[in-house]
């Protein structure tokens, strides 16, 4: 997303230039843009090359200077303003709230805990308010932070034998024209299970979509992706070739075309960083 | 959407209630650390926004 060449940044899918203003050594700098009258998002460059968008403050606006970071100097023998052609989005960083027909998006991170560490609610940031309960507490999934989330994230722990959440039937759940489903998660154990089920019954005559991690038939001691969309006993599965290793987060998508029964999921099985 | 081989009404499941982390008898709960799910359902849906998901997605978590 972000390219830094010499005192030079570019962003992608910039539609103006901004004049970068940074105290800067020959090869780092740490420093602040001007941004423009539009108040767009400012700019914050680090001495690596990686730059990300802050909102507008009161210093925003104007065709003016900003205190580098730090103070002039910070990054090496000071200096003065570089002009560069630094690409903003004024809408902030792409995150799925951008996307047309999105129907729910559960996000780990703004996921609330009770005092015993349990889930009760994990609200939907759709805005379509699909938010997912739990009525018991045994229900409740446990919120898992710091060292114990996912890659730096919050997760949701699901325990294999109680732990669930429902979500009410709206229209905003009633896929029948193309969807995707995407999930980021992480195996610990279990046989075939689903992440997201919207069935009318368990079984293979249900009709529904249904996002498994499960074993392959004819490889059960291989765990890996399985999406079934049934229709009335048509019955399909998608098994792609990678397979779900234990205590990795993994990503998965399943697709429909609305026009058959038809899945194209695709994960990533690589390791935290 | 009507099954065009069996003429069965399918995929929304109307009146049934999405589940996650179980299947809708009670059974097959899983067992698992579930940090992000994200669904998008559209006539038409921009392939973009697929490939930004996944970027989105892959830079987050490192994937």
């Amino acid at each position: 997303m972000v390219a830094l060449d010499e005192h030079y940044v570019s962003l992608a899918h910039c539609p103006r230039p901004l004049r970068l203003c940074a105290f800067a050594s020959s090869v780092t700098f740490v420093g602040t843009a001007c941004v423009g009258s539009d108040a767009s998002p400012v700019v914050v460059v680090s001495g690596d090359g990686a730059a990300s968008e802050m909102p507008s403050g009161p210093d925003a606006g104007g065709d003016e200077r900003l205190p580098a970071v730090g103070g002039p100097g910070t990054g090496g023998d000071g200096g003065g303003a570089v002009d560069a052609t630094v690409a903003v989005d004024a809408a902030g960083p792409w995150t799925p709230a951008r996307i047309a027909g999105l129907a729910l998006w559960l996000d780990g991170d703004t996921a609330v805990a009770d005092v015993n560490g349990r889930v009760a609610t994990w609200t939907d940031k759709s805005g379509a308010g699909n938010d997912a309960t739990t009525v018991t507490d045994v229900q409740k999934p446990v919120l898992l932070t710091g060292a114990d989330g996912l890659n730096a994230h919050h997760a949701l722990h699901f325990d294999g034998t109680a732990k669930f959440m429902t979500i009410t039937d709206k229209a905003s759940l009633r896929w029948t024209q193309s969807f995707v489903i995407e999930a980021v998660f992480r195996r610990i154990e279990a046989p075939g299970a689903p992440i997201l089920a919207k069935v009318t019954a368990a079984g293979s005559q249900f009709n529904g979509i249904a996002l498994y991690m499960g074993t392959v038939q004819f490889n059960p001691s291989t765990f890996r992706p399985i999406v079934e969309i049934n229709l009335g006993g048509f019955r399909e599965q998608s098994v792609p070739n990678t397979a779900f290793d234990e205590g990795v987060a993994h990503r998965v998508r399943a697709t429909w075309d609305a026009t058959r029964p038809r899945r194209s999921p695709s994960s990533s099985t690589r390791p935290p960083p | 959407m009507t099954d065009v081989q069996t003429g069965v009404t399918g995929t929304d499941a109307i009146g049934h209630d999405l589940f996650l982390g179980r299947n809708i008898d009670g059974t097959q709960h899983v067992k698992a650390d579930i940090a992000e799910v994200v669904a998008i359902a559209a006539a038409t849906i921009d392939p973009a926004d697929i490939v930004m998901l996944q970027s989105y997605f892959d830079a987050k978590y490192g994937l």
